[in-house]
């Protein structure tokens, strides 16, 4: 009997229709943790790389972390690991809320989803059947009215992931969103085009299965030692939501404003933050994923727009970076309906809002013209066409087409000085932390291995002190506006990261100055296993490193781990970060050889026989 | 009792009242105190500076001292 996990995995064969199981193989759980981890180790060994993404051969596989589903903070989260056809190499998309439990009470650590459907189908699974049953009638349907749908069909508590018309459309840049008005996203990597190439629309579940641990008395005891620190560091996610930091990250200069291009915009922080939602009444209650007591999810009140009058899931911080100042718009309703569009098409807030202020400043300096945008008026802060353009961009109607599929691709249709306002790393949008303000962001965004991904280090949480990175063996200097120190800073924190991911635990942990050695007690108390010291982060490096290799078979290395230009050789002129640019040549040389790699990004073999890759 | 002035900055405004300064009469006691019982969470503090050099939480502050005290980086 497993501890933790299920020891099954369902298996999904779309063209064929068919249901089938494999065991999950303790070897692998030990090895790759689960998660994004054991999903990895799946991708990499038994599907071909260089199929298509929208290849009914290349899966979508999704796992849940160890611990996802326990009585352990924040233990909520699971993966959905692809190729991803927005940036053609390693895809992975992480989600809270409820459905990975879900899924593991009904008996499955996981779901490999092959083929492609001849028609629009969902999946639903119980702990005692899976079937795929029509979802023609869903077709264009909204994400929050597909899950109502779904719910009044099968179970009404069923927890259900789905894909809106992005999806259906194939937009690169759409996600895969779980629940119904309390929504959280799979938003990256254009995994929700994944699952509408295979003509699947959602995946439902409703399951009674009780997870067994070895040590459950253990294992509350090293949580009721954690819980109050995590909550006195919590405090202002619980009373605010992530939206709750737009200002602290604007004062150090961490905040793209204008596409990126200025450095402080105060007054329009105050007006497009957690605290300015709440403050005017358009917060209107609060919600938190499985087992989690941070409670950092909020839902507001749309006011304007096709949806005006509805109740939807708050903007989080990306998203007002995205509506709010990286397209000078002050004014909350809109950010507030720009979301709600997002969430109901089923659009990643990061890649659409990254395209949204390309598309401004490609209008602004003629590149589009109000004949192409059929007389939309693409200006900052135009609340009313960002809308109009984000229904474009699902539907991928007129220029909306030009946008649907994530920055890089927009530069190549358009040409010219387009490439200039496409802020991405490897097709993927940078998300909305400058590495401008911090370098070890750098660092990070250009090793990422999904492309500029934030939460793949997550180090300005060290840089800022909001994470004391000497719980991770990290105790060199740092100078916020130095390049000193930030690429091994990079490296350790990527490690500890991809733990995370694998274990199905939510990052914001970090805030409660969580330690490898308070995870790996819970993980003992889980499952009965004695792990070396270290063991925890030479895993992370692992994961890591075998994401890479997944890149690398693909062509990735050094001459694709680059910032695009604006983020290196564009100092900004006020603001926190004033005058700030890193040093990519000089990071990545350190980040190399921190990682063993050779100097062209290609970890050694060396390495990978230390890691047991 | 000492005066003391202290310059919040970012998102701690909403948690001083909506204030950017307070001027305070108050005992002598470490800074983090002196924040927790003005309302300012240490979870959401990233550092204290007097003069633009940082001062630790536990710092006592003296009379008529000016403080800044600035936000930690969060978002998500």
């Amino acid at each position: 009997m497993p501890y933790g996990y299920m020891g099954k995995i369902l298996m999904v064969d779309l063209t064929k229709g068919t249901i089938s199981y494999r065991e999950t193989k303790e070897e692998y759980i030990r090895k790759y943790l689960g998660g994004s981890g054991y999903g990895a180790k799946l991708l990499y060994d038994e599907f071909d790389h260089t199929v298509d993404p929208f290849s009914p051969d290349n899966p979508i596989i999704f796992m849940n972390g160890l611990l996802t589903g326990l009585a352990i903070p924040t233990a909520a989260k699971s993966s959905f690991v692809t190729k991803s056809p927005l940036t053609g190499i390693w895809g992975e998309s992480t989600v809270g809320g409820n459905f990975g439990p879900e899924i593991k009470r009904c008996g499955y650590d996981g779901i490999i989803i092959t083929g492609k459907s001849e028609k629009l189908v969902y999946l639903w699974i119980t702990d005692e059947k899976v079937e795929i049953r029509s979802a023609e009638n869903l077709m264009g349907v909204d994400v929050v009215e597909t899950a109502k749908t779904i719910r009044s069909n099968t179970h009404e508590k069923a927890e259900v992931a789905s894909i809106g018309i992005a999806g259906e459309n194939m937009n690169k840049i759409a996600a895969i969103m779980v629940g119904e008005e309390e929504l959280r996203a799979a938003g990256r990597c254009g995994i929700g085009a994944v699952m509408g190439s295979k003509n699947l629309k959602a995946i439902a579940a409703k399951g009674k299965l009780k997870i067994d641990i070895h040590d459950r008395q253990k294992l509350k005891e090293h949580i009721k030692e954690f819980l109050p620190v995590m909550q006195k560091g919590t405090r202002g996610l619980y009373d605010f939501g992530t939206a709750g930091g737009v200002q602290g990250v604007e004062v150090s200069g961490d905040l793209p404003i204008k596409n990126w291009t200025l450095g402080n915009w105060t007054e329009g922080a105050a007006k497009t933050c957690g605290q300015y939602m709440e403050e005017q009444g358009i917060i209107v209650s609060h919600h938190a994923c499985f087992s989690c007591s941070i409670r950092c999810g909020k839902n507001a009140r749309v006011e304007v727009g096709p949806y005006a009058g509805l109740i939807n899931h708050a903007p989080e911080y990306e998203t007002c970076a995205a509506f709010g100042a990286n397209i000078l718009n002050d004014d909350i309703r809109y950010l507030v309906a720009a979301n709600d569009l997002c969430n109901r098409y089923g659009l990643d807030t990061i890649d659409a809002g990254n395209a949204v202020a390309m598309a401004i400043e490609c209008y602004e300096n003629g590149l589009i013209t109000k004949e192409d945008t059929e007389g939309l008026e693409l200006t900052w802060g135009n609340g009313p066409a960002v809308l109009e353009l984000l229904r474009k961009m699902a539907y991928r109607e007129g220029i909306g087409e030009v946008f649907a599929d994530g920055v890089a691709i927009t530069a190549k249709r358009i040409g010219g000085m387009a490439e200039e306002y496409a802020i991405h790393v490897k097709g993927l949008s940078v998300a909305f932390h400058d590495p401008r303000a911090f370098t070890s962001m750098a660092a990070n965004y250009a090793t990422a291995n999904r492309g500029a991904c934030h939460l793949e280090a997550l180090s300005y949480y060290g840089e800022s002190g909001a994470y004391p990175a000497e719980l991770i063996g990290f105790d060199k200097p740092l100078d916020k506006h130095s390049d000193a120190n930030k690429a091994e800073l990079a490296v350790r924190m990527q490690d500890y990261m991809n733990i995370f991911n694998a274990l199905g635990l939510c990052k914001f942990l970090l805030r409660g100055k969580i330690s490898p050695e308070m995870i790996t007690g819970w993980i003992e108390a889980v499952t009965g296993w004695e792990m070396a010291e270290g063991e925890l982060m030479l895993i992370g490096e692992r994961l890591h490193n075998l994401k890479r290799m997944y890149n690398v078979r693909l062509g990735i290395s050094r001459k694709d781990d680059r910032l695009p230009p604006r983020l290196t050789s564009h100092a900004r002129k006020t603001g926190g970060a004033a005058g700030i640019l890193p040093h990519m040549g000089k990071l990545l040389s350190e980040y190399y050889n921190i990682r063993n790699w050779n100097e062209e990004g290609i970890p050694t073999k060396e390495k990978l026989a230390q890691l047991g890759l | 009792m000492i005066k003391l002035k202290i310059k919040v900055h970012g998102h701690l405004y909403w948690y001083a009242g909506k204030k950017w300064e307070l001027e305070l009469d108050v005992k002598p006691e470490p800074i983090e105190k002196i924040l927790e019982e003005i309302g300012i969470p240490l979870g959401e503090v990233s550092f204290v500076a007097k003069d633009s050099k940082k001062v630790e939480l536990e710092y006592l502050p003296m009379d008529g001292d000016t403080l800044d005290v600035y936000p930690v980086v969060g978002g998500g």
